[in-house]
Formats: C-alpha cells, structure tokens, sequence
C-alpha cells in the first residue's frame, strides 16, 4: 500500500551541482586582485545622483543634539520604504573652535532623496518631528550651496510660531526664532543642497557571521572617517542586501539570494567556497570623490581584518547608475 | 593707495560733499575730481576750492584734515570705500546701499541714516539719530552694519527696518524707538525711554538701561540660542574683540501699544533694574 517515491538523483559524489561555485581557472587566479592578501572582485559599484543636505543640529549638551540627531536620520535606510536616506555624518565637539554656528556641542547630519522636493518634505519632517522638539537643539545649514539649489527649512517650520515667531538677518543669512516651551527654537531659514552620491557599497564575504561582523564594523568606522558620507543603514552595517524585483509581483526589491548562505546549492551562489555570511556596506556622500574615498578606506579596514574572504561590491550591470565605482580602480589609486 | 582729498582749512560754513562717492572718483583724473560740484553755504563750487587732491581712478576715497564741518561724506555710496582720518560732520554714510565708511574720529548727527547697505565703522562717538529715519521718513536704517566705538546719542536707530547697529558705549534717550525690526546692541548705558513705540526688533541693553517705558513686560530670564550667532558676528568686526554679550538676559516685551512683538534683552546681573520689571 505505501507509496515509494521515485529515486531523486544524487547530486553529490562525483556529480558537480549546477549551482556551486565554480573553481577559479589558473588564468583567473593569477589575474585575481587582491588587498592585504584578501580576493578583491573586479567589479564596480553602482552609484546614483541624489539631492544631498547637511543639517547641523546643536544642543546644550552633546547628549540632546546626538538625541535629536538619531531621532532625525531614524527609518531612513533606504528610499525603496523611506522618504530619505539619512545619517550621521560626524560629531561636532564644542572643543573645537567654531565647529558649530553658536558654539554648542552639535552633530552634523546628511539627508539624500530623489529630488530637491522631495529632499525639502522629508528634512522639514524629520527637522520639525524630531528636532524642534527635542529639549535646548537648533538647527542650521552645513551646505554653502547656490541659493537656486537650496531647501527652505525654517522657513516653512516658522509657522509654528504661530506669528510670534523673529526673523533674524545675520551676516547674508536668514534665521526664525519659534518661541517653545524651555525658550526658543532658531532655525536657519535655508539650506543648501548639492548634487550627492548614494549607493557606494562594498560587499564583505567572511568565513563567519562573527568575523564579517568585525570586518563590517571596521569598514563601516573607516568609511565614515572619511567625512562628507554617511552610512545610512543601522550601525552602517547592512545584513539583508537586496537584489531588483521579486517573484511576488507587489514587491520591487526582495532578499538577494545569491549571497544567503542558507541558499548556496539551491540557486547561483555569489558566495566563494569558506564564505558563510555577507555583510554589505551602503554609503551615500556630497560627492563622488566622497564616496571613492570612504570605499577605499572601507576596503583597507576589512582587508586587515581576519576571516574576510573576498571583498566584493553590488551593481545592476552598470544600467542604471552614472557612477560605475571600479574597487581596481581604488585599489590602483591607493 | 586711493584718492586723498585733504581740506585745506577747517571751514565754518558747512561743506556738503554729497555725490563724491568712490564710485563716482573711480574713473576721474585728480584734476577731475577737483572740479567736482559742493556745497560751501549757500554756493556751489569746486571740490578743489577747499581739498587738495591726491591720486586718483581709485574707488578707495580718504578724507584728511579738520573735516568736522563736512557733511555727507560717503552719503549715497554704493560701493569702495570711504576712510576719514578725523572727524565727520552730519550726514556721513547717509543712505549708502554698499561699501565700507570708516571715520577714525568722531561723526555728527544722523550717521548712516536710512542706511541701505555697507558697513559703518566709527571709532570715536556719534551724536544724534544714528541709522535714524529722516524726518517724515517711514524707514530708518534697512540693512547693513554700523559700529560705533564710542557712544550714540539720542534716538538711535529710530524707525530702523533691518540690520544692525552696535554701540559700545553707551547711547541717549529713545534708543529703537518705533523700530520695526532689526537689531540694536549697546553695550554702555543706555538712556530713557529705550524702545518706544517699537513695533518688532531686538534691543540688546547690555550695559542695563536706566528706565523703559512703561508698556514694555517682563517675560522671562532665558539663555537665548541667537545671541550666540551675534557674539560670532562681533567677534568678526576685528581682532580680540573685547565685548560679550551676556548669556543669560532678561527679556521685556513690548511696546505692548503696538502688538508686543519687539524684545529688550537686559543682563540678569545688570545693576540697573528697569521701571518695567515691577511688571513681572
């Protein structure tokens, strides 16, 4: 009575699975690039043209303007779900001579989206949910940009003021007052805007989810340093890539499947042999040079670090974006 | 080097050297420049009759020699610059909607009046209605700078529109009255009846003020983020700039006849304690 099913070949012993990575030939191998003796993809990352936004939040202390700051870049990893990609692009310790406008310990902030509009809705958001009212902050414009390329921000959150709010003229530059509960909000009325970067990335290929972590955290710490870029995912750190399109049909990005180790035998696998997590870097910068700059210390920093497998990056066949971001290219520069 | 015209003479009758701008000498010979059109009196005559003049196609104009009596010295300019080595007389920088006056001594009645734009700088004091509207006038000063070393006199900045006036001693009665915005910065005393009538605009009484008139309120004692932005804007005019704002101030609104919406910012240490004050 019991069914048998029917034999399913075996794909092991002596038959080569369809999708494993195949071995590199001698040929590859002696033209293969390399870092600090880790494999190094000759490929490029693809990058786009975004409107880009730097946002200088201060505070009384350093702890309120980085809470504001977190608060503002939040849900901004991506624009697939968000309205803007957004991070922290560095500290503004009061230490440093004029590092802010009035002298405060601030953290500067950058916003990228598609277009100027688009960019003007999700900062004057962000600015009017997360940092008006956060305790002691102001906010002003970290751009020196052309003024037929700029954003009114304070302009549009002074209506809050509900007509007691000040315009202050200083120096070529507009200022509102917003009287709040603990004194004033000052905003500067507009920011400029350039023509950014997003979509640098570097994928980090490691032996464990450990050791692609360190290399991940590292690189992302290099990345940074870099200045003018931001990392816009969690922690810099991206665990869930994504690759174009889906087979559900609602969906426009879905789990980039050639890079789950989970699924290596079971669909083409981008994953080398010893390679059992993935970790991509995303970054986003003022401009080009911005972005090579932090890939290439990313590069370094993960090259140093031990269990990296092979550093590669992620693009869409060179289709989509203008900037085609070659690793030989940062390696060679370097 | 620029374009010096020396007065010869200290003369009683006023000379009105309105229209002798920078831009004006820029493309003139010395020869050309002396025989440009003031006012001695009742008369027109040559510039020459009373300056020597020396250099020229400069848009960079120097006053030299007893020049009290000259008036409207950098009136009207739009640009280049203007440098009195003494004294001005009424008028100076009047209406000027560009460039850089600086008069090393002191300067007459109504300095930068309904200025437009530049930058004033005087070293000494100025007397009455600085960056003030003229008579009839609805608008005084509406934008640009004018720093006073010394002291102001009375109704400084009177109806001023926008920008900023900054006296580092001490100035007369009536200070901003009927301002309309802007900002004023005192750091002496100030006289009676600071900002009368002011309508919206800041008055920064650094050195306390005497009394306020009665339609002013106290609101609060707070630390205001702007000030800081100031502080960086003086702290630009030039090197080891010897004032500071105060952090903490005390802040009176009004004139509440005509909608509260301009502020006195006094220190909260300031000696002096406003009639206003019994308000709050």
């Amino acid at each position: 009575m019991s069914q048998v099913a029917p034999h399913l070949p075996h794909k092991g012993g002596g038959e080569t699975n369809r999708y494993a990575t195949p071995a590199p030939s001698v040929e590859a191998v002696r033209r293969m690039l390399r870092l600090n003796g880790v494999e190094v993809a000759d490929t490029f990352a693809e990058a786009f043209p975004m409107a880009a936004a730097r946002v200088v939040v201060t505070a009384a202390s350093a702890e309120w303007a980085m809470t504001a700051a977190r608060a503002a870049t939040g849900y901004a990893a991506s624009v697939i779900g968000c309205d803007a990609e957004a991070g922290i692009e560095w500290e503004l310790p009061p230490e440093v001579l004029d590092a802010t406008p009035d002298g405060r310990p601030g953290v500067s902030l950058l916003f990228f989206a598609f277009s100027r509009d688009a960019l003007q809705r999700a900062v004057v958001n962000r600015v009017a949910q997360c940092v008006l009212t956060c305790p002691t902050t102001a906010c002003y414009n970290g751009l020196a940009g052309d003024p037929d390329r700029s954003i009114r921000v304070g302009g549009n959150l002074r209506f809050f003021g509900d007509g007691w709010q000040i315009s202050k003229f200083l120096g070529g530059k507009r200022y509102w007052r917003l009287p709040v509960m603990d004194g004033e909000f000052l905003c500067e009325d507009v920011f400029g805007t350039v023509k950014g970067v997003a979509g640098g990335n570097l994928i980090l290929l490691a032996e464990s989810q450990a050791a692609g972590l360190a290399a991940a955290e590292a690189a992302a710490a290099a990345a940074r340093a870099a200045g003018g870029v931001i990392l816009p995912f969690p922690g810099g750190v991206v665990r869930s890539g994504s690759k174009v399109g889906s087979k559900y049909k609602a969906l426009r990005a879905s789990t980039n499947d050639a890079y789950c180790p989970t699924l290596r035998g079971v669909v083409p696998s981008e994953l080398p042999a010893g390679a059992n997590a993935a970790y991509e870097l995303v970054i986003d910068g003022l401009d080009l040079a911005a972005v090579e700059e932090a890939m290439r210390g990313a590069m370094v920093a993960a090259s140093e670090c031990p269990g990296v497998v092979k550093i590669t990056a992620g693009n869409y066949g060179g289709k989509l974006g203008p900037h085609h971001i070659h690793l030989r290219k940062l390696i060679e520069a370097g | 080097m620029g374009v010096t015209l020396t007065l010869r003479a200290p003369s009683p009758i006023p000379i009105e050297v309105f229209g002798v701008t920078p831009e004006r000498v820029a493309n003139l010979s010395a020869a050309e420049v002396a025989k440009l059109p003031v006012q001695h009196g009742n008369r027109s005559e040559p510039l020459g009759e009373f300056f020597d003049v020396t250099g020229s196609r400069f848009a960079d104009l120097h006053f030299a020699g007893d020049t009290r009596t000259v008036k409207g010295i950098g009136a009207g300019m739009a640009g280049g610059s203007v440098y009195v080595q003494g004294d001005a007389g009424m008028h100076a920088g009047a209406g000027m909607t560009g460039g850089t006056l600086v008069i090393v001594g002191r300067a007459g009645d109504w300095l930068g009046a309904e200025l437009r734009g530049g930058t004033i700088e005087v070293r000494g004091s100025v007397d009455g209605r600085c960056g003030a509207a003229y008579r009839g006038s609805r608008r005084g000063m509406t934008g640009g700078l004018i720093q006073v070393r010394g002291s102001a006199g009375d109704e400084l900045g009177l109806l001023m529109r926008r920008g900023l006036i900054v006296i580092e001693g001490g100035c007369g009665a009536f200070a901003g009255a009927s301002m309309i915005a802007g900002t004023i910065v005192v750091f002496g005393p100030a006289g009676p009846r600071l900002g009368a009538g002011m309508k919206r605009g800041t008055i920064v009484a650094a050195g306390g003020v005497a009394e306020l008139p009665p339609s002013f309120a106290h609101a609060c004692d707070y630390n205001p983020t702007f000030l800081e932005l100031y502080q960086a804007e003086l702290a630009g005019l030039r090197a080891e700039y010897p004032w500071r704002l105060p952090a903490v101030v005390r802040s009176y609104r009004g004139d509440l006849l005509y909608g509260g919406r301009g502020e006195v910012l006094v220190p909260v240490t300031s000696a002096a304690r406003p009639a206003a004050s019994l308000r709050g």
